[in-house]
């Protein structure tokens, strides 16, 4: 469970600064295809045609984030309309009963029974944009306390990025256009794949587990599944008796609530399907010691918090997407994962893997045939 | 913190729950007492900066690396299980001698918690199933080991009349005789043998504005207990078995 505190103000100016943004970019990119457009017609020869193809190519481009900026902020734009009524609402239903709850306040009779006057009410105590999450710093509670707290905070659903679904993509077109196009884009935010992974002696365990892509599945939602499927198929490859099942077989499984097309699917919403596959399938919070002894037995699928960028596909460490990833191997320094959304192998330096993980709730869903408990 | 094997006790500061209400954007706690009035907004804050230090101190409550707080889950479960409950049970007994004493039991599926201040400590007790919950509310009622049978009597909303008639019999002479209550001496001579007037209420949390749906009071003399129930103004009491008064208990809080 996150709680975030945000002021709508601060929503509204983010989404005007979003439109205007988008709005300088469209302006911008018309400027650019007009001047495209002279020199085509006062070049001939000379690799005009190929030049002409990347620069159309980069257009589409510019004009796909122009609109996808204007989507976003109108989402914004929404959603914080949606907090005001809601805020407007509750104040109103406040005033319209708080003289009966001064009545019963003065008076000190039983019948008041609940809420006291509370002096904080609209009190906050954090700044904005400050993350409230849970953790189990309590130990050695009974194990029915952690029980019915594990029922209290029950693991969370995996929710798609903003832009899925809204935006068309364009396809990647490999492009030689401006010198600037061809230096490396900033990594500092990114959690970049990393070169492959050479034979990695610093991993005690590890697992040849190919990455597969969730592409567009459940309405771009699918990270669950994706991970499922791939560690299936890894216990697939060790004994062909256990059953494998693609992403989008694991979907067709899913119970009528069991998640939303295009938010996603709760971290235990399988555990059925996956029953009457011979599966397993244990959803728990842990710690990086708890993590690498279920790593013992067969790759593990965490929920991590994480970033998720378009075109191309990428991670990143900053964000606040739910997002499922399967975990192959925990070395000293670096955790090697299969990221479903990237559909790519990452090698993550141990820190950022456990800030992202952290931010997940430190959930991990331990799937393994019936027959291996 | 105590723990037993079916009941888990857990302490929290007034200033804690200050601290977590304002973080998680509670705006009311349903505190069985009456929270201090008037505090103005540096006072809050103030309070609220105190049970920040304390949650810190205690180790329920951790900065989280680049990414806000982490607060115990536990912590976080009750004063979200007390802030968003639908309704809860409230204790209260009002000794002829003594402090007043309040209790709210609260249910969610199969467990129950118990919350009761302590001048500025909230006790919290989970119990693993409701029947514990059910024992514990009985045995909060402190009800002598047998009872006696005696005569019925009926006097106007009990919570407010029984203290004020056993400060001050002639007021509540006055009060029996304007409600048109016949036996007035007789009912008078009968209060004053009470040693305790108790109320389990079920309460709809409704913001400020609560509303009784089910209440029960009971009154004792430590020899006979007398039941009486209802939302009228005038409650009829009846003496009732230690048995009866148990099945009416936990048919309430199940």
């Amino acid at each position: 469970m996150i709680t975030l505190h945000l002021l709508p103000s601060t929503g509204h100016q983010t989404a005007a600064t979003l439109k205007q943004n988008a709005l300088v970019l469209f302006d911008e990119t018309q400027l650019l295809r007009r001047a495209l457009q002279s020199l085509e017609m006062s070049w001939q020869g000379g690799g005009q045609e190929q030049f002409a193809a990347q620069a159309k190519a980069l257009l589409r481009n510019l004009q796909t984030q122009a609109d996808a900026l204007q989507i976003l902020a109108g989402r914004l734009e929404r959603e914080v309309t949606e907090w005001e009524q809601t805020d407007q609402r509750g104040a109103a239903s406040f005033r319209g009963s708080s003289s009966v709850g001064a009545f019963y306040a003065r008076l000190g009779l039983p019948f008041a029974g609940g809420a006291s006057d509370v002096p904080f009410l609209g009190q906050t105590v954090l700044p904005m944009f400050t993350a409230i999450s849970t953790m189990p710093f309590l130990t050695g509670l009974p194990a029915w306390v952690n029980s019915f707290l594990d029922k209290f905070f029950p693991p969370p659903a995996i929710v798609s990025p903003i832009a899925e679904g809204r935006v068309t993509e364009s396809p990647a077109v490999p492009s030689s256009f401006g010198k600037l196009l061809e230096e490396a884009a900033p990594a500092s935010q990114s959690a970049q794949a990393a070169p492959p992974p050479a034979p990695a002696p610093a991993y005690q365990v590890g697992y040849n587990i190919p990455p597969v892509s969730q592409g567009a599945l459940y309405g771009s939602a699918a990270c669950l599944p994706t991970t499922v499927s791939m560690a299936l198929g890894y216990y697939h490859s060790q004994n062909p008796a256990n059953a494998t099942a693609s992403p989008n077989d694991l979907i067709g499984m899913l119970d009528q609530g069991d998640g939303t097309l295009g938010r996603g699917i709760g971290l235990d919403k399988l555990n059925d399907d996956l029953g009457e596959l011979g599966y397993s399938s244990n959803v728990r919070a842990g710690n990086m010691g708890e993590l690498e002894t279920s790593l013992q037995s067969g790759p593990v699928i965490i929920n991590s918090q994480v970033g998720l960028m378009g075109n191309p596909r990428d991670i990143t460490l900053n964000g606040s997407t739910n997002h499922a990833i399967l975990v192959k191997a925990i070395g000293a320094e670096s955790v090697i994962i299969n990221d479903p959304w990237s559909g790519t192998e990452k090698i993550l330096p141990r820190a950022d893997f456990e800030k992202i993980w952290n931010a997940g709730g430190n959930y991990m869903v331990i799937v393994q045939p019936q027959a291996a408990k | 913190m105590k723990r037993d094997t079916d009941a888990f006790a857990f302490d929290l500061s007034r200033a804690e729950l200050y601290w977590l209400a304002g973080a998680f954007g509670i705006a009311s706690l349903p505190l069985p007492d009456v929270a201090p009035l008037g505090l103005s907004p540096d006072q809050v804050e103030s309070r609220q900066k105190d049970g920040h230090a304390s949650l810190l101190t205690r180790g329920l409550l951790h900065r989280s690396p680049g990414f806000g707080w982490q607060v115990d889950r536990l912590s976080a479960a009750l004063i979200q299980w007390i802030a968003t409950a639908p309704s809860l049970f409230r204790l209260e007994r009002i000794p002829k001698e003594g402090t007043p004493h309040r209790s709210h039991l609260f249910i969610t599926g199969e467990q129950g918690l118990s919350l009761e201040m302590d001048g500025d400590t909230a006790h919290f007790v989970i119990y693993e199933s409701l029947p514990l919950l059910q024992d514990a509310a009985l045995h909060w009622l402190s009800l002598p080991a047998k009872t006696k049978t005696a005569a019925s009597h009926s006097i106007p909303q009990p919570f407010t009349f029984l203290p004020i008639a056993w400060k001050n019999p002639q007021l509540a002479a006055r009060i029996l005789e304007e409600r048109g209550l016949k036996d007035a001496k007789s009912t008078l001579s009968w209060i004053s043998s009470l040693e305790w007037v108790f109320a389990i209420a079920e309460v709809k949390l409704e913001g400020r504005k609560n509303s009784i749906l089910d209440q029960l009071f009971l009154c004792s003399d430590k020899i006979s207990v007398w039941g009486g129930e209802g939302k009228d103004t005038i409650a009829s009491f009846v003496p009732m078995t230690l048995t009866k008064i148990s099945a009416k208990i936990t048919k309430m809080l199940n």
